[in-house]
């Protein structure tokens, strides 16, 4: 029936100016409180902050682009010889050297230091090591020529406790103008080399580890490198030591570590103090058996001890009732554990080897200790053995190379190995960051990020330098800080989070408020603009 | 009065011997009324400051000794506790308040810093320490459950050397204390649960118990003031055993109803037959034996403890002298006498394992409990969900002497006192008891209320202190999962200052059960029904006024054929109108 | 927009106001079948556990053996001191739960309603859980009477069983307070008064110990003497004061257990015989309805519930083969399920209807019917107000959709800017027939009959003033009724009776007498007091449904009275006088055979001891509004 009003239609009368405008200004205002008030609102509250990062750098270091280190090794070379005849050695001996060389950025270089005293000084004078006195730092290793006329010549002494390889030789080997090669140039190569030979691996094998380099390696150095890099912690700058004493009876119930320690500890820590600093504890614990879950010791008649089985060592800890819990503060753990057997079942051996001690990798050592008579306390002279054997094991887990025979060689190529994979740890931790950067736009990156990243590329850089003029004790101490900004950097605790609200959530939830109120403002724009375009045609 | 004596005495035994640097551990059991069995474990092991701070540990547990040097932390005070100590019945508790906790986890320490933040910063790394020691949520002890007491705890050690020390305190009500709090409490034991008293201690039997709580103690002690200290570390285990319920067999612990012959029927009724017995309460002390009892055997000394002295014997029983107490171990033991022979300590014999059986028996005489000096209790009173009231009723039973004590609340932040309303009230005199108070408010979700009376009510009176609060309405995400549950508010702590003096300096305290606050909780499915909804009704009203004002009004008739919306709905009431013409 | 313009339109449309009346006629009907449908299936539900902990009739119950033997003794014991004063009696059962190592302790209390001296002594022990910290309880009582007044032997001997037999236990998790009472309903009020501190300590003894907060009740009734009783059902009571209902999840557990673990059978609202037919369960929920409208306590559970503990109470009935110790074992594991409670109850509902004891009506099935019902009301109302704004006499059909129409909306559109000043502007220069004037407004003229634009006055104050008071008139009785005497409480009924059906006709004659009301001032009248009714009925249909179902049907009539003359205000008159609500409760006591002064008693009782407000929805709804619509009636009358 709607029809039925249909028949005679009006047109409205015409709008005044003032209701168009009005309506208008109407519509207008509210656009503009959208505008300008809603959408920077909801912008600025949806936000996430994201410091940024200089990705390039962070992925350059990581590809290895910016940094190959090399590692130039001075070598102080003290001849009783004419500069002349001594510098054409040198240079004789650097070619054999180079040619020697299979590892470009392992790089050995001679260099001539006047001889400390004539030539003539017999050999006891030369063994105590005052000739090394006044050699600068960057010189990791003296080479003294020694002429003798007895003995088989060329032969060479390494000094263990100092950096100073004795070479022993006629002088009629000296090498002449004319020849281009001479026998001892090409002995001290081969005995600086064959010195250097387990550093170069090692150092190599971090290159190949390292993103960048592909160069192949032989099989056996693979190996030997995957088993020492297995055993041995990863490089920190604080070890806790904790030395604890377990025995299944109540006795011995104290012993005396202090002493022990401070004699037979002490010096390999002091050696060690330029790497690393250590915390040491110790603890005493009763009643603390070896884990029930291997088999008992078995007597073994012929040998009058017990015995248990070397496949059984394994299990031999008890993480169960053994309170090994790692030390508090930053750092790993380094355990040694000293067993004392009960007196049943003493003397107590691991089966097969007389060896009463072994190595858990990345965990510690331990030991099993018979002593010769239950007293009350383990006195200093009981605890020798068990000390040399931690000794031992402590370098090992700290990653000393077995060669060469010097211990300052050893922990100076370990200074060198260190700075290396600190370097390669940390530019692959920054490369990951900007990887996580990038893939994640959701997660928030507050400013502290930024600026330990930039702290650890600062130090990176530096730690590269100083490798290259040869001052590795400062690489390593800037890539341990650069190292530890990247850590910080990317496991940053409020970088988590954020990822679990979608924002199809939010539109979800707030639909029902923002459609009905979009829509009639859309139509009264179109509507509106339509008519004010129609109103310009018709004029 | 002869048993309160051998009591004193006994805690004098304990209490002496300081400062060598060895072990002590001590078992003390009691019948108590009801057929309850009071054991007491004591372990205490010292260690010389200075081996301490090298960290050779030899009898001081490593684990814990590195977390105290972490936190800086100079004395600790730690109790884990389950079940109420029923003083009516059994009288003064063993350490007099000093070492028994109330329900929960209750924690205190001494801390050196050089600012309060130091401190506190401090105080977070310890509780987040101890929390993975101890497998306890200590970890939930934060700013809002911290408090700083000013008279309701004294140190216990001698802190001559070091200065700035920070007391700081924390409770958690609602921890659940059970077995795997045993385990590391046991390993921190020099001699484990190996051999020696602590053989003894038993998961199952020990939260069977009616009461039980463990403490922690550690604090220096030094012979003269600075020199010759040791870092002293006491353990104590105190459990309330009922003697039936733990002598049941652990294969089959379901009480089922005795067989009638085992019942003592009163055949004096007149209406006693076959089938109907009124039970006699037989007036026998119950029969009980150490394995029964505590379910495992003691397996002789620790040998770290002295071999002669008083300090060797290790396990006393305190009852009246004519229980007869019978000995069963294949190795050697001795035994003394003291109090007037109500106290009979035993030294343990060495690798061989020792029981002792008392057989059921009727006592002429009966041990005098030493008397509890308050007795306190503490409810919530009021219902609904936006206020109530705290009523603490406090009886001072001694008709002599007047009782001098602090009172200290430390309350949740959404539980809002008002200071205001807080009365003290004693029903025999008119001066008001309370002297003086110490109040620091709570600041929402940042710090909770914190409130120390000192208060003193005059003898065989009761003291009745009440004052009204309000419950917060908490954010949507603050609720826990078990809102429903209710929130728990700490117990109260006693401190009795005078005139009653504890021998040592561990003092007597006293703790009220913790409330059980409800507040009002959501429907935690609504919040976005209600978002959706109200945005909508805003939509509505948004759409209607900006068409009001937007829309232009015209005739009936002037509406543009090409219908629209406004067309659509001018049929519609064109179509209405004719239904009217029609009705 | 268009569609606020025609409602606009239709205000002033003359028929609107013909269709109120059948509105709400409709609305009544629709309000009862809605009632009516409630027990088919396919709008009521099966009931089922909500509370996941609460784990029904999982755990083995050994309560028997020798503790069969103990409770005949105890049983023995009960009978022999119910006859004791109450000191003696005190001591005793004291004596009796201090056997079984409790913490026993007494309370005394003493009410006086309506003249009477209601004063006993409870008494109740805390059984302290081993693992528990006193922060939460539940309750276990037996009062030594049972509603009906019989000895609750076997009740009371029971709980004493079980208190014995519950102390063995180590796996309580909460405490358990056992309490007897003397009687069923003053008794439980003054203990529980007293456990929240809300009560009046010169007449109610405080409680000397106690526990956490509360979890829940069980109450226990068996009337068995000393030589036992076999029943036959489970009665399970559950109303509370004021209507209020605990928690299904409580009553689920106990119907669960006692008929899934012990097999025996449940019932509820005295339905003693139940086989689940439409009947039954319409009769059932009538019975239920009834109870909750009343709102008075049902028994020792019902002071609980006000203070947010669901509570419930067992009933033995009948005559079969269940014994005591299967009550017995019910109730331990009722026990065991509430000590498994981690939270107050919560998940199931507080609001429903109950058809049987495994099926219900959820609130926001029913609700709608009661909200219908009050809605007739507010309808009425704004009816009588439109018609009162209205000239008397007729005009033209504005709104048709001829031509003639079509200033109809055109003015109505305007109205809704301006509709307030417009009219007065107009109003002078109005003649009486109504001729079409031209308006004129910012360019639009539009023409329309003047009528449309006349509006009477309305004179506020006497309708206003009028209603107001005759709200407050209802306090004298309600205060009257509530402290008089026993013994002039019939007398002083029967006065109520007769003054509240002359009293209308006495104010309608003085009004007439002073100032004669105009008709349109009676309408107002009349309007007030539906709205003031519907107001109050559809929010106290939130609160107790079923009493807010109730008055709104017995004052349904009052929507449809009006003012006429003659025969017509006659019989109108006589039909309220039926509904006069102290004729009502006249003749419910006829009907259901009770004793009017009881009801009277129970009433006073109810507002001293229970907290009940039954009575003021009585006197200060209900009667207002009779008297209003009486007394507009009653002006027709002269």
């Amino acid at each position: 029936m709607s029809t039925g009003g249909n028949e005679e239609r009006k047109n409205p009368p015409p709008e005044t100016k003032h209701s168009l405008w009005l309506r208008r200004a109407v519509i207008a205002s509210f656009w503009a409180v959208v505008a300008f008030l809603g959408l920077p609102v909801w912008w600025k509250t949806t936000a996430i902050y994201r410091a940024d990062l200089p990705l390039q750098d962070m992925t350059a270091w990581a590809n290895g682009q910016v940094c190959k280190p090399i590692f130039p090794i001075h070598i102080a070379v003290q001849a009783p010889l004419l500069p002349h005849d001594a510098h054409h050695l040198i240079h004789a001996t650097q070619q054999t050297l180079n040619d020697l060389s299979d590892f470009p950025a392992h790089q050995l270089r001679l260099v001539f230091a006047e001889p400390p005293q004539p030539a003539n000084a017999s050999q006891q004078v030369v063994a105590d090591g005052s000739g090394t006195a006044e050699l600068d730092d960057t010189v990791a290793l003296a080479v003294r020529l020694i002429p003798v006329e007895t003995g088989a010549t060329p032969r060479s002494q390494l000094q263990p406790f100092l950096a100073t390889l004795d070479i022993y030789y006629s002088p009629s080997q000296i090498p002449s103008e004319s020849s281009t090669n001479s026998p001892l140039a090409t002995y001290i190569a081969q005995e600086l080399h064959q010195l250097y030979a387990q550093e170069r691996v090692r150092l190599s094998g971090l290159y190949s580890n390292a993103a960048s380099q592909s160069e192949s390696l032989s099989p056996e150095l693979a190996v030997q490198l995957q088993r020492d890099s297995a055993r041995a912690f990863k490089y920190a700058p604080t070890y806790h030591l904790t030395f604890s004493l377990f025995t299944p009876t109540s006795t011995p119930s104290a012993w005396d570590i202090e002493a022990a320690l401070r004699q037979y500890m002490n010096p390999i820590l002091e050696s060690f103090s330029g790497i690393s600093n250590f915390t040491i504890d110790t603890q005493v614990q009763l009643y603390a058996n070896f884990s029930p879950s291997i088999r008992q010791p078995e007597y073994d008649n012929d040998a009058k001890a017990w015995t248990i089985f070397k496949e059984d060592v394994g299990g031999f800890i008890n993480a169960a009732e053994w309170p090994l819990s790692p030390s508090i503060g930053r750092g790993p753990t380094i355990n040694f554990a000293l067993y004392v057997p009960d007196e049943a079942q003493s003397p107590l051996f691991v089966q097969g080897s007389r060896d009463n001690s072994w190595l858990v990798p990345q965990w510690g050592g331990l030991m099993i200790l018979n002593p010769q008579s239950y007293q009350a306390t383990l006195t200093k002279e009981a605890l020798v053995p068990a000390m040399q054997v931690f000794s031992t094991q402590l370098s090992s887990l700290l990653g000393l190379p077995q060669t060469p025979a010097s211990l300052p060689l050893r922990i100076s190529t370990l200074i060198r190995i260190h700075a290396t994979s600190l370097l390669f740890s940390a530019s692959s931790t920054l490369g990951a960051l900007a990887q996580v950067y990038q893939k994640m736009p959701t997660i928030p990156v507050p400013d502290p990020v930024a600026k330990s990243v930039d702290l650890s590329l600062a130090h990176l850089h530096r730690a590269c330098e100083l490798l290259r003029d040869g001052r590795f004790q400062d690489a390593l101490e800037n890539a341990r800080t650069a190292d530890g900004e990247a850590e910080k950097a990317f496991f940053e605790r409020s970088m988590v989070g954020q990822v679990y609200f979608p924002d199809e959530h939010k539109v979800a939830v707030y639909l029902p408020l923002l459609g009905p109120v979009a829509v009639p403002l859309v139509m009264a724009a179109l509507k509106e603009i339509k008519s004010g375009i129609a109103a310009v045609k018709g004029r | 009065m002869l048993s309160f004596l051998s009591f004193l005495l006994f805690h004098a035994l304990i209490a002496c011997a300081y400062a060598s640097p060895d072990y002590h551990e001590r078992l003390l059991l009691r019948p108590l009324p009801q057929d309850a069995l009071l054991a007491s474990f004591n372990f205490r092991s010292n260690e010389t400051a200075a081996a301490y701070e090298q960290q050779n540990f030899r009898l001081f547990p490593r684990s814990l000794g590195q977390i105290l040097q972490h936190a800086h932390t100079k004395e600790l005070h730690l109790r884990f506790s389950v079940g109420r100590w029923d003083a009516e019945n059994w009288g003064q508790r063993p350490w007099y308040g000093a070492r028994e906790g109330s329900n929960g986890v209750e924690l205190w320490a001494w801390i050196e810093a050089s600012s309060e933040d130091e401190a506190f910063a401090r105080w977070l790394a310890l509780v987040n320490n101890l929390s993975g020691l101890f497998c306890a949520s200590l970890n939930f002890i934060d700013a809002t459950k911290t408090i700083r007491p000013v008279i309701s705890f004294d140190p216990e050690g001698d802190h001559a050397g070091t200065s700035n020390l920070h007391l700081l305190h924390g409770i958690l009500p609602h921890e659940v204390v059970c077995t795997e709090n045993l385990t590391p409490f046991l390993k921190l034991l020099p001699c484990k649960g190996k051999a020696g008293i602590s053989s003894l201690l038993d998961g199952h039997k020990l939260f069977d118990a009616a009461f039980q709580t463990m403490a922690i103690d550690v604090r220096p002690v030094c012979e003269t003031p600075g020199q010759n200290c040791v870092v002293e570390m006491e353990q104590t285990v105190d459990m309330v055993l009922d003697i039936a319920r733990s002598k049941r067999p652990r294969d089959n612990p379901i009480p089922r109803p005795r067989p009638i012959e085992e019942i003592e029927c009163d055949t004096s009724k007149s209406y006693n037959a076959p089938d109907t017995c009124y039970p006699l309460d037989k007036k026998t002390e119950p029969g009980w034996k150490l394995t029964e009892v505590f379910g495992k055997p003691l397996r002789g000394a620790c040998p770290l403890t002295a071999a002669e002295g008083p300090e060797s014997e290790t396990l006393c029983i305190n009852a009246p002298p004519e229980r007869t107490i019978e000995v069963n171990t294949t190795g050697h033991y001795t035994k003394s006498l003291s109090a007037s022979d109500t106290l009979r300590c035993y030294k343990l014999p060495t690798g061989a394992e020792l029981d002792l059986v008392l057989p059921e028996q009727r006592m002429t005489t009966g041990l005098i409990r030493g008397q509890p000096h308050l007795y306190a209790a503490r409810s919530i009173n009021g219902h609904g969900q936006e206020r109530g009231s705290v009523q603490a009723v406090i009886k001072n039973p001694s008709p002599t002497d007047a009782v001098e004590f602090a009172y200290l609340e430390s309350l949740p932040w959404f539980m809002k006192p008002y200071l205001h309303t807080l009365r003290a009230h004693v029903s025999t005199s008119s001066e008001d008891p309370l002297k003086e108070t110490y109040y620091r408010p709570a600041v929402d979700r940042v710090r909770g209320t914190h409130l120390e009376l000192r208060l003193v009510i005059p003898p065989a009176s009761t003291l009745i202190l009440t004052y009204d609060f309000e419950k917060a309405i908490l954010r949507y995400t603050e609720y826990p999962p078990d809102a429903n549950r209710g929130f728990d508010a700490p117990p109260a702590v006693i401190r009795i200052l005078g005139p009653f003096q504890s021998a040592d300096r561990k003092g007597l305290y006293l703790r009220t059960t913790p409330l059980l606050l409800s507040l009002p909780t959501p429907d935690f499915s609504m919040p976005y029904n209600v978002i959706i909804l109200t945005s909508t009704v805003m939509a509505l009203g948004f759409g209607n006024i900006f068409n009001l004002l937007v829309r232009r009004f015209v005739g009936a008739d002037e509406v543009p054929a090409a219908g629209g919306l406004k067309g659509l709905i001018q049929g519609r009431i064109q179509r209405v109108k004719g239904r009217f013409g029609k009705a | 927009m268009a569609l606020l313009a025609t409602l606009l339109a239709l205000r002033k449309d003359a028929r609107i106001l013909k269709i109120p009346p059948y509105l709400s006629a409709f609305l009544i009907l629709v309000g009862v079948a809605w009632l009516l449908v409630l027990p088919l299936n396919e709008y009521s539900r099966g009931t089922y556990v909500s509370e996941n902990a609460l784990l029904p009739g999982q755990v083995h119950t050994y309560f028997t053996g020798s503790e069969h033997d103990v409770f005949r003794a105890y049983r023995h014991e009960v009978a022999g001191l119910v006859d004791l004063p109450v000191q003696q009696r005190t001591d005793k059962l004291s004596e009796l739960l201090r056997a079984s190592n409790l913490k026993v302790a007494t309370q005394k209390y003493t009410y006086t309603p309506s003249g009477r001296n209601i004063s006993d002594e409870n008494v109740y022990a805390i059984l302290q859980g081993p693992r528990a910290d006193a922060t939460e309880a539940i309750v276990l009582m037996a009062s030594l009477k049972t509603m009906d007044g019989e000895h609750n032997y076997s009740g009371v001997a029971l709980v004493l069983a079980l208190a014995r037999y519950f102390k063995r236990w180590s796996l309580w998790s909460k405490d358990i307070i056992f309490l007897l009472s003397g009687d069923s309903t003053s008794g439980p009020q003054a203990w529980v008064d007293a456990y929240h501190d809300a009560h009046d300590p010169t007449t109610i003894e405080s409680l000397s110990i106690k526990s956490g907060a509360l979890q829940g009740a069980v109450g226990v009734e068996y009337p068995a003497g000393p030589w036992g009783h076999r029943y036959d059902k489970l009665h399970i009571v559950y109303d509370g004061t004021n209507g209020q209902l605990p928690n299904l999840d409580l009553f689920n557990t106990a119907v669960n257990i006692a008929s899934g673990q012990m097999g025996i059978a449940c019932t509820l609202q005295r339905m003693w015989f139940h086989r689940n037919s439409y009947q039954e369960r319409l009769q059932t929920m009538l019975r239920g309805m009834l109870s909750q409208g009343l709102g008075h306590a049902t028994g020792p559970h019902s002071a609980f519930i006000p203070y947010h503990v669901d509570a419930i109470t067992l009933v033995t009935v009948g005559d079969g083969w269940h014994d005591e110790m299967g009550l017995g074992r019910t109730v331990e594991s009722l026990f065991r399920s509430l000590n498994n409670l981690l939270e107050h109850l919560h998940q199931s509902f507080f609001f429903y209807l109950l058809l049987e004891a495994k099926r219900f009506v959820s609130i926001g099935t029913y609700l709608p019917s009661a909200m219908l019902i009050a809605a007739n009301f507010s309808i009425m109302a704004i009816a009588l107000w439109v018609q009162s704004g209205r000239p008397q006499e007729p005009i033209p059909n504005p709104a048709a959709t001829k031509p003639a129409s079509k200033p109809a909306t055109q003015d109505a559109s305007k109205d809704s800017d301006n509709k307030e000043k417009e009219p007065e502007q107009e109003d002078e220069k109005k003649p009486l027939e109504s001729p079409p004037v031209v308006v004129t407004k910012d360019g639009a003229t539009a023409v329309i009959p003047a009528a449309l634009l006349q509006v009477s006055e309305r004179p506020l104050f006497l309708p206003a003033a009028f209603v107001v008071i005759a709200h407050f008139l209802g306090l004298i009785p309600l205060a009257a009724f509530n402290h008089i005497p026993v013994d002039d409480l019939r007398p002083a009924f029967l006065l109520a009776s007769n003054l509240t059906t002359l009293l209308p006709l006495a104010t309608a004659y003085l009004l007439s007498r002073f100032n004669r009301p105009t008709p349109q001032e009676s309408t107002l009248i009349h309007c007030f007091s539906l709205l003031f009714l519907g107001m109050y009925l559809s929010a106290l249909a939130t609160l107790n449904f079923s009493q807010s179902l109730m008055v709104g049907l017995l004052t349904a009539p009052l929507s449809f009275v009006r003012r006429s003359s003659g025969v017509g205000a006659k019989l109108q008159f006589a039909l309220l006088a039926a509904i006069n609500p102290v004729m009502v409760v006249h003749a419910a006591t006829y009907v259901g055979k009770i004793e009017l002064l009881d009801v009277l008693v129970k009433a006073a009782e109810g507002w001293h001891i229970w907290g009940m407000w039954t009575q003021v929805v009585v006197w200060l709804v209900w009667w207002p509004a009779w008297f209003c619509g009486s007394v507009v009636v009653a002006l027709g009358l002269f």
